[in-house]
């Protein structure tokens, strides 16, 4: 089915989605597959740092995001992520590095994130006193160059249309949430940076912001989603960074994080358990295999199977059976931000 | 500029705090105004006759603007201490401050509304209170009496009353803005205003050099641009001080704001 959703924003061309692309994103909430982002860089963080008095919250943060894709920025609490969309925003003054947005040094050019960014910085905060559309109004005249309409147009894709004369404060969790939503997209930005944008909404309401995200990345404008919600970070985002104490840990396409954490599960029933490993490490693919509680776990690509079996059946032994494993984001982004983890990840990965 | 400009004037055109306190001191003034004419008609003969000497038009700078400069003053120091106070007790400084072109823009915007609401709030409560004031007296004293050159009094000590209320309201935005705090800033902003002159009345008993003192400080200035006018020299430097004042808390909000690492609000 080939069906062209109207443009999220306005001035974006409508894209048709292909017949692929739209099944899967009809079968599943996951984001229909993208080829890597090679658009033009968004934003680049370089080097960034920050220090507060005695602790250091970034430290040499590097990352980019380019036009049209969805990053997930992952980390636990006190790992730094506020305080990078902090100096992304201009909010917090970086003591070392550089934020480029669409190539210009924030440094040399202020207006860059009026121009270029809408962002919900934790909980969506307008002024109590102001219904929903004034305080988009409010905020229209603060950046200019909002065109005629176009809070209208917003407040009927955030579903709020029917309470926007209702003042902010008599507003449900929800309802402050899709105005957050509205208000991000009134410049229609580059990139929209939203930080637990689903949080205190139902699942009817998470449905709809994880359905909206993907959508302006489609159009061409790139997110910045930072969020605990690791499952909906999954579903819709590109590529992944996670961040532990101020440093980056690793950054890559989900699809690729996810392979790294998967393995190859082989149970060899009645089998000399090292015999079997002698078997499977002959396999050239293989990286690395261990015995876990009777099971053989192999770290391989996921079409090793075959290959395994194959080595298992010449050397006497017939695997009961043959399983691909993979990790979920969660599972990935446990393991990375235990407290036992690498103090250095970027150094032990390189090791 | 201009956008943000525009911005905060919609947002105090529709704050219903923004009418509520030029509301308030009108019926203030008009109740003390109105209450004093009813009551030359209930008063024995001596309190009548002080009463509408009270409420005659060439008292007006000793009575009814002088409630003004004091009621005023509180009522500017609440609005000039939210223009950052509120924004951090509502959050909303950081969405502000990610839409606006520059910091110093911001300050800017912040700035120019809080003194044109102080001019406007001052402008309309003294033309109320003068209004007041003729008919008062002309009820109580059954004619005008007033002259030309006491109108040309009245008008300058209107523009005093706003010029000294300068310093007041720069501070007020300077605390709110440092501290995060409403609270904080109209605490200083009217605290000064009060604790001073008694504070100098107290030191100059002790040493007569707090005589000098005082006339660098702002109370003393205020008293002499407001109740001393003659339009001598020492009266423009007192203008002067008071301006220099202003422009030192200014700069102070700028500063601090400009480097400041807003974390939260």
């Amino acid at each position: 089915m080939n069906q062209a959703q109207p443009p999220l924003v306005a001035g974006a061309p409508p894209q048709a989605l292909s017949v692929a692309q739209g099944l899967r994103s009809i079968a599943s909430p996951a984001r229909a597959a993208q080829p890597a982002a090679t658009g033009a860089l968004v934003l680049e963080a370089i080097g960034l740092t920050k220090r507060f008095k005695n602790f250091t919250a970034v430290d040499d943060l590097s990352f980019q995001v380019r036009q049209g894709e969805v990053l997930g920025f992952l980390g636990p609490n006190g790992a730094g992520k506020s305080t990078t969309v902090g100096m992304i925003l201009g909010l917090i003054h970086p003591d070392q590095g550089t934020v480029r947005i669409m190539g210009t040094d924030l440094k040399d050019d202020s207006s860059l994130v009026a121009n270029h960014i809408g962002a919900i910085i934790e909980n969506p905060a307008f002024y109590p006193y102001l219904s929903g559309r004034d305080n988009l109004e409010a905020h229209a005249l603060a950046v200019g160059g909002v065109p005629a309409g176009r809070i209208d147009e917003l407040l009927k894709l955030v579903n709020l249309h029917e309470r926007a004369g209702d003042k902010f404060k008599n507003y449900s969790l929800g309802m402050k949430q899709r105005l957050g939503i509205a208000s991000t997209l009134l410049t229609s930005p580059a990139l929209v940076i939203l930080d637990e944008p689903t949080n205190g909404l139902d699942p009817a309401g998470q449905r709809e912001i994880r359905d909206i995200i993907p959508r302006l990345a489609d159009e061409g404008h790139s997110v910045l989603l930072a969020s605990h919600m690791l499952h909906e970070v999954e579903q819709v985002s590109d590529r992944v960074a996670i961040v532990r104490r101020g440093k980056l840990i690793t950054e890559g396409s989900v699809d690729d994080l996810l392979r790294r954490g998967g393995y190859i599960e082989v149970i060899v029933p009645g089998a000399d358990q090292e015999a079997a490993l002698r078997a499977i490490r002959r396999v050239p693919v293989v990286e690395q295999v261990t015995v876990e509680q009777g099971r053989l776990i192999v770290v391989a690509p996921d079409d090793a199977g075959a290959a395994i079996n194959r080595s298992l059946f010449e050397q006497g032994m017939v695997a009961g059976s043959i399983t691909a494993k993979h990790s979920t984001l969660e599972d990935l982004f446990l393991e990375m931000t235990e407290d036992n983890a690498p103090a250095d990840p970027v150094a032990a990965s390189a090791a | 500029m201009g956008t943000l400009l525009r911005s905060e004037l919609f947002r105090i055109r529709k704050r219903p705090q923004s009418w509520l306190m030029l509301v308030l001191a009108a019926v203030f003034v008009a109740l003390i105004y109105g209450g004093m004419t009813v009551g030359t008609f209930f008063a024995n003969a001596q309190n009548a006759t002080d009463l509408r000497e009270t409420l005659a038009f060439d008292n007006l700078r000793d009575f009814g603007l002088s409630f003004n400069s004091l009621f005023g003053g509180i009522m500017l120091a609440i609005f000039a201490a939210g223009a950052f106070g509120n924004e951090y007790s509502w959050n909303t400084i950081r969405p502000l401050l990610a839409r606006a072109r520059s910091r110093t823009s911001l300050v800017t915007a912040k700035l120019v509304m809080v003194f044109l609401y102080g001019l406007v709030f001052t402008v309309s409560l003294a033309v109320l209170t003068v209004v007041m004031s003729f008919v008062s007296t002309l009820v109580a004293n059954g004619n005008w009496n007033f002259s030309g050159e006491e109108l040309g009094k009245v008008a300058a000590y209107i523009v005093g009353l706003f010029v000294t209320n300068l310093p007041y309201l720069a501070l007020a935005v300077l605390v709110g803005m440092w501290t995060k705090s409403n609270a904080a800033g109209i605490g200083v902003a009217i605290g000064i205003s009060f604790i001073e002159p008694v504070l100098f009345m107290t030191l100059r008993a002790v040493n007569d050099v707090f005589d000098t003192i005082e006339k660098g400080g702002l109370n003393w200035n205020v008293q002499e641009v407001l109740y001393r006018w003659s339009n001598s020299q020492q009266n423009w430097i007192s203008v002067g001080v008071l301006l220099l004042y202003t422009v030192i808390f200014v700069a102070l909000t700028y500063r601090i704001f400009l480097r400041r690492d807003v974390t939260s609000g």
